[in-house]
């Protein structure tokens, strides 16, 4: 296996990897909540546009389990609304998947900096 | 809905290994790491246990919201005071035309095949609370992994370091003896 030359871990060490494997969790799963909003977004846009070309003055607009009878203006609204509220979602996970990748680095940096080969921080 | 968070079993936390050497106090390292190697798995069993009690609270979220979308617009549609017309499914693949106005009340689906009526208001009030209910333990599960997925890295660690050690001191012993 690795060849550490008695490279001993400290207590902090131990502190600096628990974080790496946390951050490392928290990374994945902003991914998979990304991909959601992403799809959420596609969708809302898609409708959006739709809802821009027809002239229908009346289309039906889905709450709940329901199909429920609205006006194209309302419908836009609503649809802003949510547009609008997933965006803001959405900045705030890209923002965070950001400080994550960037407190990654970070650790990566020390903890290679010690342990060299003996220690692999990466994904197979 | 509201439920309470996990059952919370008691689990060992993990120990941080000072120095390799006086941890092991002279016995054989497999049977140590053997013995880490059961807590590793007891660890292993509780994370999933914590990240599939998560993943249900978080299919349960969206299905709180949508309820309280539904019933935000049944209360914003009584204060307007006018009707709205409606597709509900009827059964699969029939969907039917219903005419709702003047609402005043809406059934609730409470879980264990118990469906409650509710003034609207008190049914936003109850879904708002359901609503931060689920976030609550959701943090808490958030929390319960975290602390876990510690105890597990520091045994891998724990196990890896032990591993190293006894591959030096055989290393040690042979330079001796050649």
């Amino acid at each position: 296996m690795s060849k550490a030359k008695d490279v001993e871990v400290t207590f902090e060490d131990q502190q600096r990897i628990n974080t790496f494997g946390k951050l490392n969790l928290r990374f994945h799963e902003l991914e998979a909540e990304m991909r959601h909003k992403k799809t959420l977004l596609d969708d809302l846009e898609d409708a959006s546009n739709e809802l821009m070309l027809t002239d229908e003055e009346q289309v039906r607009y889905v709450v709940g389990e329901c199909f429920y009878y609205a006006n194209a203006e309302e419908a836009t609204e609503r649809i802003e609304a949510a547009t609008a509220e997933a965006q803001t979602e959405m900045d705030r996970l890209k923002q965070e998947l950001q400080q994550t990748t960037g407190k990654m680095a970070e650790l990566k940096q020390v903890l290679y900096g010690k342990f060299g080969d003996s220690i692999n921080l990466e994904e197979d | 809905m509201a439920e309470s968070s996990t059952d919370q079993q008691v689990i060992p936390a993990a120990q941080f290994i000072d120095n390799v050497e006086d941890f092991l106090a002279g016995r054989p390292a497999d049977a140590v790491i053997e013995e880490l190697n059961g807590s590793y798995r007891l660890y292993k069993a509780a994370e999933q246990r914590l990240v599939q009690h998560r993943t249900r609270l978080l299919g349960k979220l969206p299905e709180i919201r949508k309820a309280l979308t539904a019933v935000h617009l049944l209360v914003a549609k009584r204060d307007e005071e006018v009707e709205v017309l409606f597709d509900f499914q009827l059964s699969d693949q029939v969907y039917a035309k219903a005419v709702v106005k003047d609402v005043q009340t809406v059934n609730l689906w409470l879980g264990a095949n118990v469906m409650l009526e509710y003034p609207l208001d008190e049914a936003v009030v109850l879904l708002m609370e359901n609503l931060k209910q689920c976030e609550q333990n959701l943090e808490t599960a958030k929390r319960d992994i975290a602390t876990i997925k510690d105890f597990v890295t520091t045994t891998e660690v724990s196990m890896a370091r032990i591993y190293n050690y006894d591959v030096q001191k055989r290393k040690g012993s042979r330079a001796k003896d050649s």
